[in-house]
């Protein structure tokens, strides 16, 4: 079924800080221009491997995800002198990644004009780092809707708590909670029947 | 985690990833992906502070007798200060006709700004989707007209672009009933200037060079630079660019006369050019810090409020980046730096991608369009932000967009493996105005055409 909306509410999770309000003077901006891209990089290079991760997760696809931080990483590097707690970029960083991803995800979706049972793939779903092991479970996420298998990916893989996933979601505790119910319902279903079919076949 | 299917799941998430590599370098990738965003948005808008002049391009030459091209901007514009297209004077103040329109006094900037509304009911949307050149044009505000563009059911428009356009397949710059050849590779940037043209190419890395209408070629600046970014002035007698490469010590911020003779220039930092502002130029970091507004003889004076800057018309108004809100979209707001900056209208959902010269109209988008590509575009009143025309998603993508003294606004567009110049007029009738070319997006070579400013 195509999406129908947003399925979180309104989100709880607060903005980046702002900058203060001092006008700088020129001079000070145009002498500390490689500052900026230097942090930026020494950031990149402490979290890339982990953000590509993650993003695997999101995408099932190696290369997608590599394109998927790489846009994210653009629109963090833009809002950078926004973000005064640099403690919280990964915060940033996760939120844009599901936003996009999710952009992605509805793209992709209304260019195919179809509705099926089957959700429509972004990626391969067979894009395993090991092909010789076929994973039923693996398989199933790459199944569910972009923010399920988000929630799904911060809890199980991340082990972010469910107000740190709500945050990255944008949207309010409840709604993680029921969204990951109900991830975890429609894998509980999925290999039921898959068992159900795999023993259906040996008989 | 004590459940069965909740263990097997994190096992499995674990199990996908131990074994995954990332040999790319994202940082540097990421940085110059997000320079081409804000030199892309710049560069539309970088020199809309052209306004093209009656006398250099005059209209009626352009007029075919077609009643649909028989259109001046007071066809449907709210209040036109300048109806005969000519520039304003400078420091002259638009004439107060929208006061009872005007969006309502904006809060001080924070970090999530509040949406800056007209005071106005919401648009009627019931206007027919429509591009028939026969239908009553209904486009009026607070009426805007929705339309798809398909170019299988445009009609061929009779008017020539009243704006400069390279085709590639003639190789020469197509200038109204002008030709002017050009060898140069990887042409992306047309702006008419003095007796010719600034070019900027991009191959290896972005250049600029004047063209003259003879076709001979020279650098502009350093010739051997970097310039990611440049604009011309309403006048046509000013070119502004920072040259050298991102990141570099050495980047300069450089005014010049049109014909490319240097005026001034002062270390530019991680700033680029984003329009004209009368014969200012308004630069901004592409990193989330002050914009500012220079002009040679006196300092540059930054613009309060502002963490970056998205477009210029050429006169008063500057469209200034306020911040992000809490879905992380960027926020935006137009400021009349002729009225001491007052906040005219913004918000967070849409984005001000081009500016017509003298502020009447603009052309906004997603606020989350990274400028490679629209889906989407609207065409709103300038001074206010009311609708006029809502060009719905189809299978169409939107490139770049240039308005014309009609106040029309040509569209560098691609749909259905072709690509072609449009236009749409704030009444929500569109044509094509070129034939349009193969082209394949998804292979992103040059394209067929390059809309000029």
């Amino acid at each position: 079924m195509p999406p129908t909306g947003k399925i979180c509410a309104v989100p709880d999770a607060e903005p980046p800080a702002a900058l203060g309000h001092a006008l700088p003077a020129w001079e000070d901006l145009v002498s500390d221009s490689a500052s900026v891209a230097e942090e930026f990089s020494e950031y990149v290079a402490a979290r890339q491997k982990a953000l590509v991760r993650t993003a695997y997760l999101l995408t099932g696809d190696h290369h997608a995800a590599e394109d998927l931080v790489q846009a994210s990483l653009a629109r963090v590097y833009l809002a950078w002198n926004r973000i005064t707690d640099k403690g919280s970029i990964d915060a940033y960083v996760r939120r844009t990644m599901i936003n996009e991803h999710t952009s992605w995800w509805r793209r992709a979706w209304r260019k195919r004009e179809s509705s099926t049972d089957t959700l429509p793939e972004t990626a391969s779903q067979h894009d395993d780092p090991d092909p010789t092991e076929r994973d039923e479970v693996w398989a199933l996420v790459n199944t569910l809707p972009p923010r399920q298998r988000a929630a799904v990916v911060l809890r199980y893989y991340e082990d972010l708590t469910e107000a740190e996933t709500a945050a990255a979601l944008g949207c309010s505790v409840g709604n993680v909670k029921s969204q990951t119910s109900r991830a975890l319902a429609t894998l509980r279903n999925r290999l039921k029947s898959t068992t159900s079919d795999a023993e259906g076949s040996t008989r | 985690m004590n459940d069965p299917v909740e263990r097997r799941l994190a096992d499995s998430l674990h199990r996908h990833v131990e074994h995954l590599r990332s040999g790319r370098d994202l940082a540097t990738a990421a940085i110059d992906r997000a320079r081409r965003i804000r030199s892309r948005r710049r560069a539309v808008a970088a020199v809309a502070g052209i306004a093209l002049l009656a006398s250099a391009v005059p209209f009626s030459l352009n007029l075919a007798g077609d009643g649909g091209n028989d259109r001046t901007k007071m066809d449907y514009a709210l209040s036109s200060p300048s109806d005969s297209g000519e520039p304003s004077e400078p420091e002259a103040t638009r004439p107060d006709t929208t006061e009872e329109l005007r969006a309502p006094e904006a809060t001080e900037p924070t970090e999530g700004p509040s949406e800056i509304v007209p005071s106005t009911p919401e648009p009627d949307e019931s206007g027919p989707e429509s591009t028939d050149p026969e239908s009553e044009p209904t486009g009026r505000p607070g009426e805007a007209t929705s339309v798809t563009i398909d170019f299988g059911s445009l009609p061929e428009g009779q008017a020539d672009p009243e704006v400069p356009y390279f085709d590639r397949d003639a190789g020469a710059i197509i200038d109204g009933g002008a030709r002017t050849p050009v060898e140069l590779n990887g042409i992306a940037e047309v702006a008419r200037v003095a007796e010719g043209y600034a070019v900027q190419t991009i191959e290896e890395r972005q250049r600029l060079y004047f063209v003259e209408q003879t076709g001979a070629v020279r650098p502009l600046g350093s010739g051997t630079a970097t310039v990611e970014t440049y604009a011309v002035n309403p006048a046509r007698d000013r070119i502004a660019w920072v040259e050298g490469a991102s990141g570099s010590a050495e980047r300069r911020l450089v005014m010049a006369q049109g014909s490319g003779e240097v005026i001034a220039d002062l270390p530019a930092g991680t700033m680029g050019v984003v329009g004209f502002l009368f014969d200012r130029v308004a630069v901004a970091g592409d990193d989330g810090t002050t914009p500012f507004i220079w002009e040679p003889g006196s300092e540059p004076e930054p613009v309060e409020g502002g963490i970056g800057a998205l477009a210029t018309d050429g006169g008063g108004y500057l469209s200034v980046v306020t911040g992000d809100d809490e879905e992380f979209r960027t926020c935006s707001t137009l400021l009349d730096t002729g009225t001491g900056n007052r906040e005219l209208w913004g918000g967070c959902e849409r984005a001000i991608r081009a500016l017509e010269p003298g502020g009447d109209y603009a052309v906004t988008v997603d606020s989350r369009s990274d400028g490679m590509g629209d889906r989407e575009f609207e065409i709103v009143d300038g001074p206010t932000g009311e609708r006029f025309v809502d060009v719905e998603p189809a299978e169409a993508t939107y490139f770049d967009y240039s308005f014309e003294p009609s106040g029309a606004v040509l569209i560098d567009a691609a749909d259905d493996g072709q690509r072609a110049i449009v236009r749409c007029w704030p009444d929500g009738e569109c044509e094509l105005v070129t034939p349009p070319r193969t082209y394949d997006i998804d292979a992103a070579g040059d394209p067929p055409y390059v809309l000029g400013k």
